[in-house]
């Protein structure tokens, strides 16, 4: 089934207008009543319907302060995204390496093993290619903004998929409305390029590499090891943080993609 | 035998009831109120609308002339003349305003949106139940206090302030008028707008449909789009209106807040040094909020009496030598919920 896609959300929206989370079965009722064709999207933080110009938002779940405090970010990256695009004729995406690796085939190692954990990683990297500017890092920079740091960027040129509502009932068709691969493939930069830094260490590290999960890499414990992750983080200008309780045990289930 | 005649006493006029002669400009309105009836729905003008064309476009072809002596027909044909210049309004067709625009309006802002928002040739009713309810006008010559929705506002103004939870709202919906046909014709329709108190509607919303032939559907959905984004802009407008009036107050309190810091640390500082270093950047920021009010003034943001009162303010402020007034913080009494029953005012006849 092909699904419609618009270009610019002000296509199909002239106004928009928030409203309390128990106004949204009413504004269904009132659809269904006047028939016609809506559209309505569920998300994680908010619902909104579209009804004839009008865009309707709702808060999905109980309010959550720390992500209401940090909507500003959004507007901020998408900006400097803007800009970085506008600089750039085309973004060329590097190799795409494994975002977990486990290199052992034992399932449960034992002995002395350590981590180093990047700080912050996907928002230095931005920071650091140059897609947001020192002004917005600074920003986003606070410890209740975290997921909202990562909402910024991981949103960054995604379109929102709505579903078609026709006389009062929601059907399994659906639109896209937005989009735009420029900017997605910004996101795949910056997550590409961490994991490209990973693999680095994994080479660097040789034998005593024993796994990465996305931006946290654990190793055999010695200062020669902690020294060549420490100089490689420094030359790529990224900030870290030592695990000092060395574990005694990693199984494999740790570097799986679910866990 | 003769009939009698019968004395017949000729009437008494009361005093004061002699006839006026007929002025030119009261025949000219009444022609031009008759003219008004027949023109489209588009083309038709208010009272106020019809008094200033007199005024300033028909009145000056017949300067000095008597009213005995200007025909009916000159007059017509000036009228016509009128209409031709008159731009036609969108919207003025019920069937052709989308319901979402008309949904879910704010108690608070009903004048506001019968005066701005909704085309001003269509004919509307507001149903609060137990608060009031008006009789069905065309919001041609819409008048707050004349056509009852003022009541209306300040009966649910006044359950609205003693329960702060309520959620009261106001949603229009396509009806027909009494004795009419549901044949689409625009004059046989209205929008009722009828009171939802947290999200529940007072009476069963059923919005009449238009049986509309195949053949014309995409005509009527192009005209629906223009007309309900016509709307929706006027909305932007007022919402944009809005927030530069509110960001105007906002820069001027903050102004006036900041002076207040600057002159408190200006007045208890004992070091002379710091002292001029504080008075000028007083005068900095005094220079700063007279620019920003002047231009806030210009641009219509604030009123002429609210510019009186932060000027004043920020003056006080810049060429005192004392230290700031500290407002009293009254403590909130928390409000009692009491549900009045209150019976709609009857309009006298």
């Amino acid at each position: 089934m092909s699904i419609k896609t618009y270009k610019r959300e002000g296509y199909l929206i002239k106004s928009k207008d928030f409203y309390t989370k128990k106004k949204l079965n009413y504004i269904l009722d009132l659809i269904q009543k006047n028939g016609g064709e809506a559209y309505i999207r569920y998300g994680n933080f908010s619902n909104e319907i579209i009804w004839e110009g009008k865009s309707y938002s709702f808060p999905a779940k109980g309010k959550r302060k720390h992500f209401s405090r940090g909507i500003f970010l959004f507007g901020m990256v998408r900006r400097d995204a803007r800009l970085f695009c506008a600089r750039k004729k085309t973004i060329r995406v590097p190799k795409k390496y494994p975002a977990n690796i486990y290199s052992y085939k034992e399932k449960v190692l034992k002995g002395n093993f350590t981590g180093t954990d990047v700080s912050h990683a996907y928002w230095r990297i931005a920071y650091n290619l140059g897609v947001i500017s020192k002004r917005t890092y600074e920003a986003g920079m606070q410890d209740d903004f975290k997921s909202v740091r990562l909402a910024a960027l991981s949103t960054l040129g995604k379109g929102k998929d709505y579903k078609i509502i026709r006389s009062g009932k929601e059907t399994e068709e659906s639109i896209k409305i937005g989009g735009n691969d420029k900017m997605d493939n910004i996101y795949k930069l910056i997550r590409y390029t961490c994991y490209r830094y990973m693999n680095e260490m994994k080479r660097l590290l040789k034998s005593d590499f024993i796994g990465y999960r996305t931006d946290c890499i654990y190793y055999i414990d010695s200062p020669e090891n902690r020294k060549i992750i420490r100089e490689y983080l420094k030359s790529k200008d990224l900030q870290f943080v030592q695990l000092i309780k060395t574990r005694k045990a990693i199984h494999e289930h740790d570097f799986s993609e679910s866990s | 035998m003769a009939k009698s005649k019968k004395n017949i006493t000729p009437k008494r006029s009361s005093p004061g009831s002699q006839k006026r002669k007929p002025t030119l400009y009261n025949k000219i309105l009444k022609i031009f109120t008759e003219a008004n009836k027949n023109v489209e729905p588009e083309k038709k003008l208010s009272i106020s609308q019809r008094r200033d064309y007199i005024k300033k476009m028909i009145m000056p072809n017949f300067a000095g002339e008597s009213p005995y002596r200007v025909s009916k027909q000159r007059i017509d044909s000036v009228i016509s003349n009128v209409y031709q210049t008159v731009v036609p309004k969108e919207g003025c067709d019920v069937n052709l305003i989308s319901p979402s625009v008309v949904a879910n309006i704010a108690w608070f802002e009903l004048d506001e949106f019968i005066v701005n928002i909704i085309p001003n040739c269509v004919y509307i009713r507001i149903d609060a139940g137990k608060f009031g309810q008006t009789k069905i006008f065309n919001t041609l010559n819409y008048d707050y206090n004349q056509n009852g929705v003022r009541q209306i506002v300040e009966n649910l103004r006044e359950y609205a302030e003693n329960d702060t939870e309520v959620d009261l709202s106001l949603t229009g919906v396509k009806s027909l008028r009494p004795k009419k046909k549901n044949d689409g014709n625009p004059e046989n329709y209205y929008i009722d707008f009828v009171l939802v108190i947290n999200s529940e509607p007072i009476k069963d919303i059923d919005p009449v449909i238009v049986n509309i032939p195949e053949s014309d559907k995409k005509e009527i959905k192009k005209k629906k789009t223009k007309v309900r984004n016509a709307i929706l802009a006027r909305v932007n407008e007022l919402k944009k209106a809005k927030r530069r009036k509110a960001n105007a107050r906002k820069n001027a309190k903050k102004n006036i807040k900041d002076l207040e810091k600057i002159q408190s640390r200006y007045v208890r500082t004992k070091n002379q040094e710091k002292k001029q270093i504080y008075e000028l950047t007083k005068y900095s920021i005094y220079a700063k909020a007279l620019r920003m009010l002047n231009l806030s003034i210009k641009r219509g943001n604030i009123t002429k009496a609210q510019y009186e009162q932060y000027f004043n303010k920020i003056g006080n402020l810049a060429f005192s030598k004392k230290l700031p007034k500290k407002k009293q913080v009254k403590k909130a009494t928390p409000k009692k919920n009491i549900t009045k029953k209150k019976t709609p005012k009857r309009r006298k006849k």
